[in-house]
């Protein structure tokens, strides 16, 4: 679904699932990363520096230390959306951090997992866009 | 602090309509960025020309037969080498040699001058004006409330404002300014900035603000202007080495130690600071602050420690401005550092999110300044 937030027009695909510290779940592909919304509110994303989360065994809710995703005035802090361990991660976004910018839900994808479980608190496209109106 | 107590510029409905981020800065909403990002609006000032409000600025004008006295007194930098017309900037400092404010001021003539300071330090800077005039006949007058304040800064600022303004822009020098009109209201136009660029700081009246601003933005629309927030005013200082009150300057360092002893001159005087700050400028300092940059992957920020080897666990200095350059595409950073680690190329380590990344020593400015060269 599209949603105005501020004066922006933004995405949120109806497939996916959101969390409250703006992260997303595609559960068909175990992938994970920021919402259109976060992207937005950090402004060009200049750094992403995944590599040590490479094999993280994570459970929802867990902050994921060690990596950076940086902004030019902002630093990301990403959580991770379910419980599992990390397979593989972005490594294109190493040269090109404005993909999660560009393409949030597409090449700017952060993670995939290993046969992880999402948190029972995710949301849907619609109850996340209610969310990031009330903040 | 509420946003309803923030002070709103002459140009925040402006700012609104062109899609600006607006966040309290020094009491007032500002822009941190527009809807370009902050990238976008560093490389069109570095390219060719971009518009930023800066009337958060104080501006205090100095009245009277002994405003030069009183100005010898309080600024490190000598008046003597001034004359109508141009421009000077200084630090104001305490009897320690640390610094109360940085500023430049421009000579009206003899008896007036014009200064403009840190927004963050307007009354502090204020109240030691007040407290430094006794028995000298001058008035001091703060006008940052009635006046708009814009620096116009690229490569292309001449080419935009000059159709402008009666006055042939192309005459004015560096760190000069003159009193002239943009297109019918009064206008003080300055040959500076703070950006590494030519470019030039206007201030006009409040009522004229919201005009003026609209105007230059049309002017500029054939070099593709871009109104510019703080965080690009941010990366485009840091590249060109220009220091920042809280950051590189403050009440525990003085301005050598900040490497900007250019500005700290003996004088036929005594003036506030100058012996420690004339001794200082002889026989050097225990710590200085330098420029850094990155080989390691992360971006430089300020507060982090900074370190001589993996097993020596005692800092040797901090961070005091970083971020990612965007015309180096690294990131890049100042540093206080103990005086035995600045040389050019010492290899020093950077706590960044608890790890120590590799760095090392550069020399500053990272953006040698691009505009007109003084005569």
């Amino acid at each position: 679904m599209k949603a105005t937030i501020g004066d922006k027009e933004l995405n949120f695909p109806d497939n996916l699932k959101y969390s409250k510290q703006h992260q997303w779940w595609d559960a068909d592909k175990k992938a994970v990363g920021i919402t259109d919304y976060a992207q937005s509110q950090l402004g060009d994303i200049v750094m992403c520096d995944l590599v040590d989360a490479e094999g993280l065994e994570l459970s929802a809710g867990d902050l994921i230390e060690d990596i950076a995703v940086e902004a030019q005035k902002a630093v990301a802090d990403i959580y991770s959306p379910v419980n599992g361990s990390v397979a593989s991660i972005n490594q294109d976004l190493e040269d090109e951090p404005e993909k999660i910018n560009e393409d949030p839900y597409g090449e700017g994808w952060l993670f995939k997992f290993d046969g992880a479980t999402p948190a029972d608190d995710l949301l849907d496209a619609a109850a996340y866009v209610e969310y990031i109106k009330s903040l | 602090m509420q946003d309803s107590e923030l002070r709103k510029t002459p140009l925040y409905e402006e700012h609104k309509k062109l899609g600006a981020k607006l966040v309290p800065f020094s009491g007032y909403s500002m822009p941190m960025k527009y809807e370009h990002g902050i990238l976008k609006e560093h490389q069109q000032v570095r390219n060719s020309v971009g518009l930023f409000d800066i009337s958060h600025m104080g501006e205090i004008e100095i009245r009277g037969d002994d405003t030069e006295k009183f100005l010898q007194l309080i600024m490190t930098n000598d008046l003597n080498l001034l004359y109508d017309g141009k421009a000077q900037y200084a630090c104001i400092c305490y009897q320690n040699g640390t610094v109360v404010d940085d500023c430049f001021y421009y000579r009206i003539n003899k008896q007036l001058y014009k200064i403009i300071v840190n927004a963050s330090n307007r009354k502090k800077d204020l109240n030691w004006f007040d407290k430094h005039k006794e028995g000298l006949s001058i008035n001091i007058l703060d006008k940052s409330n009635n006046r708009g304040r814009f620096a116009l800064q690229g490569p292309n600022a001449e080419h935009t404002l000059n159709p402008l303004t009666p006055y042939d822009l192309s005459k004015l020098e560096r760190f000069h300014f003159i009193e002239t009109k943009i297109k019918k209201m009064s206008a003080f136009i300055a040959r500076t900035g703070y950006t590494g660029e030519d470019g030039f700081e206007i201030s006009v009246k409040t009522e004229d603000a919201k005009n003026v601003w609209n105007l230059i933005l049309q002017a500029g629309q054939e070099y593709s202007i871009l109104p510019i927030g703080l965080g690009a005013r941010d990366t485009l200082r840091l590249e060109a080495s220009y220091s920042l009150y809280g950051h590189e300057l403050s009440d525990k360092i003085t301005p050598i130690e900040a490497g900007i002893g250019f500005c700290v001159k003996e004088k036929n005087i005594d003036y506030i600071g100058n012996s420690v700050l004339l001794d200082q400028k002889r026989n050097g300092t225990s710590r200085k602050i330098v420029g850094v940059e990155l080989i390691d992957r992360g971006i430089i920020r300020e507060k982090c420690a900074v370190y001589n080897k993996d097993d020596d666990p005692k800092e040797i200095g901090i961070i005091t401005s970083g971020t990612f350059s965007p015309t180096f595409k690294k990131s890049i950073g100042l540093a206080m550092l103990r005086r035995k680690f600045t040389g050019i190329g010492t290899e020093i380590l950077i706590e960044i999110h608890n790890k120590k990344r590799k760095g090392k020593v550069v020399k500053t400015p990272f953006y040698p300044y691009k505009g007109r060269k003084k005569k």
